[in-house]
This record gives C-alpha cells, sequence and structure tokens, in this order.
C-alpha cells in the first residue's frame, strides 16, 4: 500500500472539500493511499516513525478510511465524501447538509437502495453533491442528491447492507 | 427442548471423537468431567457480544436492543460491554441489527474476550497482535485504548487481511497499522532492523481447535495428534521471536483455543527455561482452572500453574487457554 501523509496545506483542502457538512477540524493525521482514498491515523507514531516502518514492512491497512476525493461528472467540481465511519467520528461537528430517513426509508437505505425523497425533506439542503443522512440518532452514510433533490443515491458498502 | 436434543443426537451421530482425543480428555480432567465435556460439545454456546465502547456506551446499546425485544444480560459487573443475548433470535438475525451494521456491537465468543481482557492495553501504549485477522482482539483492544497509542495488527494470510481491514473499519478503529508478514519473520525484522518494542503483545496463535468443538464438531473428524505436535513446534517459534521485541517490563498473552498441553503448557515452558519471563496470576471473572504441571512423561516449571484453562463445561462457553508473562529482563 502506497501512503503519503497529508501536510497542513493538503489537509486543508481536505478539510474544506468536507465543510458542506459543517466539518471545520480534524485533529487526526491524514493519509492519501490512492485512488484518492484519505484514511485518518489516531496512532501514536510520529510521521517519519509512519514513513519509516512502511519503508520496512508490507502496510495493507492504516488507521481508518475516512473518505475520497472525487469529482462530479455532472458540474467537473472537486469534492470530497466522506465514509461512514467517518460520519461517525465527527458526528459532534455535523451541522449541515443533514437528510433525515423516516424509518421505512431507513431500511430501504440499509438494503442498498436509492431513495425517493418527500418534498420536504431536501428543502434545507442548501447546496453541494453529497448529503449525510440521518434515521432518528444515527448517521447512517452518505449519500448524494439528485439535481432535483428527488431522489437519494446510496453509498453504502455492499458489506454494511441487509442481505436477503 | 425436543429439537435440541435430536439436533444433539444427530451431531454425536455425525462426529465421533476419536479414541485417542476422549483418553487424551480423560487423562486430562478425569473420566466425570471428561463425560460433562463430550455432552456440552454437541450443544451451541450462548450468543455473545461485545459493544464497540468506541461508537456507544454499553447502556445505550442495551437500551437500543431491549427496545427491539433482545434480553440482554451483563455477565461481568467491571466488564459491561460484555453481553449475553438470553432469548432465541432468528437466524441471522444476529447480523442484521442496524447496530450490527453501523458497528455498534462485535459478535465474538466470552473466551474469545479474556486475552484482552487479561492482558489490559491502555491508551499510549504501543501494543502487537501477532496473528490479528479476524480482528476480534484486535477491535478489543483498540476499544480499550480509546483509539490511542498504536496498534501494530499483524496476519499472514492476505485473504484474512480483508475480513480484518472490515472488521477494523466497521469498529472505526484508528489507531492502527495492518502488517501482512509471517509472525515470525515480522518479530525477527522489528529486531534486527528497528528499535521498536512493545509495551503489550498478544501471541492468539493458530491451534488445533480443540475448545471450538462447539462451533466447529467437524474439528472431532480432522483432529491428528500429529497435527498438534507440528503445531507446538510453530507456536513456540512463534512466542520465542515475540519475547524479543517486548519491552523489558512488558506484558505478553499467549493463547488458544484449544486444550491439548503441547500447544498450551508447553509453549509457555520452553519460554520460562529460555527467556527472561515471569508467568503471572490472571483474575478473570469467570471459572479457571490451573495449568497442568505434568504431561505425558514431561514435567513443566512450577510458575506454570499460573496459566489458565477454561472448559466449556465449567462456564458454558467454548474451551480456551491463556497465559500472562511479563520480561523481566534481556
Amino acid at each position: 500500500m502506497k501512503i503519503q501523509i497529508l501536510d497542513k496545506t493538503k489537509k486543508r483542502k481536505f478539510i474544506e472539500e468536507i465543510s458542506y457538512l459543517g466539518i471545520k477540524k480534524i485533529p487526526q493525521l491524514l493519509i492519501k493511499t490512492g485512488k484518492g482514498k484519505i484514511r485518518a491515523f489516531s496512532g501514536s507514531f510520529s510521521n517519519n516513525e509512519i514513513i519509516n516502518f512502511w519503508k520496512l514492512f508490507p502496510i495493507e491497512g492504516i488507521g481508518l478510511y475516512f473518505g475520497r476525493q472525487v469529482v462530479d461528472k455532472r458540474t467537473g467540481k472537486k469534492s470530497s465524501r466522506l465514509s461512514l465511519d467517518a460520519l461517525h467520528v465527527l458526528k459532534g461537528q455535523i451541522k449541515k447538509n443533514i437528510i433525515e430517513l423516516d424509518n421505512k426509508q431507513a431500511n430501504r437505505w440499509f438494503r442498498g437502495e436509492d431513495i425517493e425523497l418527500g418534498e420536504e425533506q431536501a428543502k434545507k439542503i442548501s447546496g453541494g453533491e453529497f448529503v449525510a443522512v440521518k434515521s432518528n440518532e444515527d448517521f447512517i452514510g452518505i449519500g448524494r442528491l439528485s439535481l432535483d433533490k428527488k431522489i437519494l443515491n446510496n453509498f453504502l458498502p455492499k458489506e454494511r447492507r441487509i442481505k436477503n | 427442548m425436543a429439537e435440541e436434543s435430536e439436533e444433539k443426537n444427530n451431531l454425536k451421530a455425525k462426529y465421533k471423537p476419536k479414541p485417542e482425543f476422549v483418553e487424551r480428555i480423560k487423562k486430562l480432567i478425569g473420566e466425570e468431567d471428561a463425560e460433562k465435556f463430550f455432552s456440552i460439545a454437541y450443544t451451541k454456546t450462548p450468543i455473545s457480544i461485545r459493544c464497540n465502547t468506541l461508537k456507544i456506551s454499553p447502556d445505550e446499546l442495551k437500551r437500543r436492543l431491549e427496545k427491539i425485544g433482545w434480553k440482554i444480560h451483563q455477565p461481568f459487573k467491571d466488564f459491561p460491554e460484555v453481553m449475553i443475548i438470553k432469548n432465541k433470535l432468528n437466524p441471522g438475525e444476529l447480523g442484521k441489527t442496524k447496530e450490527h451494521l453501523l458497528g455498534y456491537y462485535y459478535i465474538q465468543e466470552i473466551t474469545s474476550m479474556l486475552p484482552i481482557i487479561a492482558l489490559k492495553p491502555k491508551a499510549g501504549e504501543i501494543f502487537l497482535d501477532l496473528c490479528a485477522s479476524p480482528g476480534s482482539k484486535t477491535t478489543q483492544a483498540a476499544a480499550m485504548m480509546k483509539n490511542k497509542g498504536t496498534i501494530i495488527a499483524n496476519e499472514i494470510s492476505l485473504e484474512r487481511i480483508k475480513i480484518l481491514n472490515s472488521n477494523l473499519e466497521k469498529c472505526g478503529v484508528m489507531n492502527t497499522i495492518v502488517v501482512h508478514k509471517d509472525g515470525g519473520q515480522f518479530c525477527k525484522s522489528v529486531l534486527k532492523k528497528t528499535n521498536l518494542r512493545f509495551d503489550k503483545i498478544l501471541v492468539d496463535a493458530p491451534c488445533s481447535g480443540e475448545g471450538t468443538l462447539r462451533k466447529s464438531p467437524k474439528t472431532f473428524l480432522t483432529w491428528n495428534e500429529k497435527f498438534i505436535k507440528i503445531l507446538s513446534g510453530k507456536q513456540k517459534r512463534l512466542v520465542g521471536w515475540a519475547v524479543r521485541i517486548l519491552k523489558c517490563g512488558g506484558e505478553m498473552v499467549y493463547s488458544t483455543c484449544t486444550l491439548s498441553p503441547e500447544e498450551n503448557e508447553e509453549v509457555v515452558d520452553y519460554l520460562v527455561k529460555n527467556f527472561k519471563v515471569k508467568v503471572e496470576k490472571i483474575d478473570l471473572p469467570l471459572k479457571i482452572r490451573c495449568g497442568v504441571t505434568e504431561w505425558e512423561g514431561k514435567i513443566y516449571d512450577e510458575q506454570i500453574k499460573n496459566c489458565v484453562r477454561i472448559y466449556p463445561q465449567d462456564n458454558n462457553t467454548d474451551g480456551f487457554f491463556l497465559a500472562k508473562l511479563k520480561k523481566v529482563g534481556e
């Protein structure tokens, strides 16, 4: 696994790209691991220790998969999509662009289906293609809103879905 | 009840223990206890889960699971994260809840939680899990360490690393580096090429699995005395390398899910006789038995008594072995 520790500027850029959720800071070290994937490491190893360790050993994972940098094919705009588990880590900071699903919609969400939204549900969404998806008190994933704000595309990873 | 009894009889008929295995168990615990051992071996263990305290508190999880109708029992006062589901669940129900999909609990047998309970990793420590997949103990350690300090999770099989990584993600583990290497080779490289030494090490070694008959009765058929001897050699090599990269004053837990003394006490005895280590007493919240100090003509060190044996019939769990060692000199 190739790794690149994000310097201050790159980290700030990543945080800006997820600021649509209200996130202002990420205390953990951020590491890029290929295909635009960003991971957060909260361990006590310093940057040098990580790099030296990586040079000696075949690393197959480090920290938590936090999200990835993507380009919206519809608008050409660069953005970043957070992972479900990153939402759990940063939940205290997530204040904007939240779609709340009712129980029926949440059950369909956990089956991996795209969700048809009611008129009121997406009304508060200010912008940005990605939204944090909530059901009762839980963040249950990241979705992408269609341009007309009527459909919520499901990005829940397969292994986190209910299998029939 | 009648259904359970029929299932037990079917399993008994299908998976008969080999006479040599029966003899060894009798020799270990006596005829009467051996009967109890083989009787419980054809029944299922209670369903147990561990609350993932990185994401939710045990109280909150209990409240939610009770809301969906589960009866939750927390058997250990000091470890409220350990939970037993007392009611019967539908097939697949355990893995289909929202709480499971979100990583709020981890399905784990009680005995599998004991090595980390014994080792007590703390925030800020440098911890090595030498045979880490599927990640039950790595995720438990990360929760106890509150995602602080560093965990190195090593695993020899690339296929099993996928499962390990998936479980680490689901549990929100952030302080871990996953390495793909043979355990002995990993320790050797750490020793020769780095100054890295660990505060705590877990060697949950690959074993013959005599303790897991209740979930894997096939072990009755695959059990083989020769294989035990081969595994014993591999386990000694593994712990021998691991202890070399433990800090002086550091602690190591050696555990297996088997009951054969060759894979357990003999391995610990090898460490005691070849390295500056002490076998420490372990305080665990369930019925335990001492390590054996004599087996097949071999006499083990007196300290081996501090090792812990867990038999399925004592606590209605799987069978398990663990030893906690402290390094007292280089």
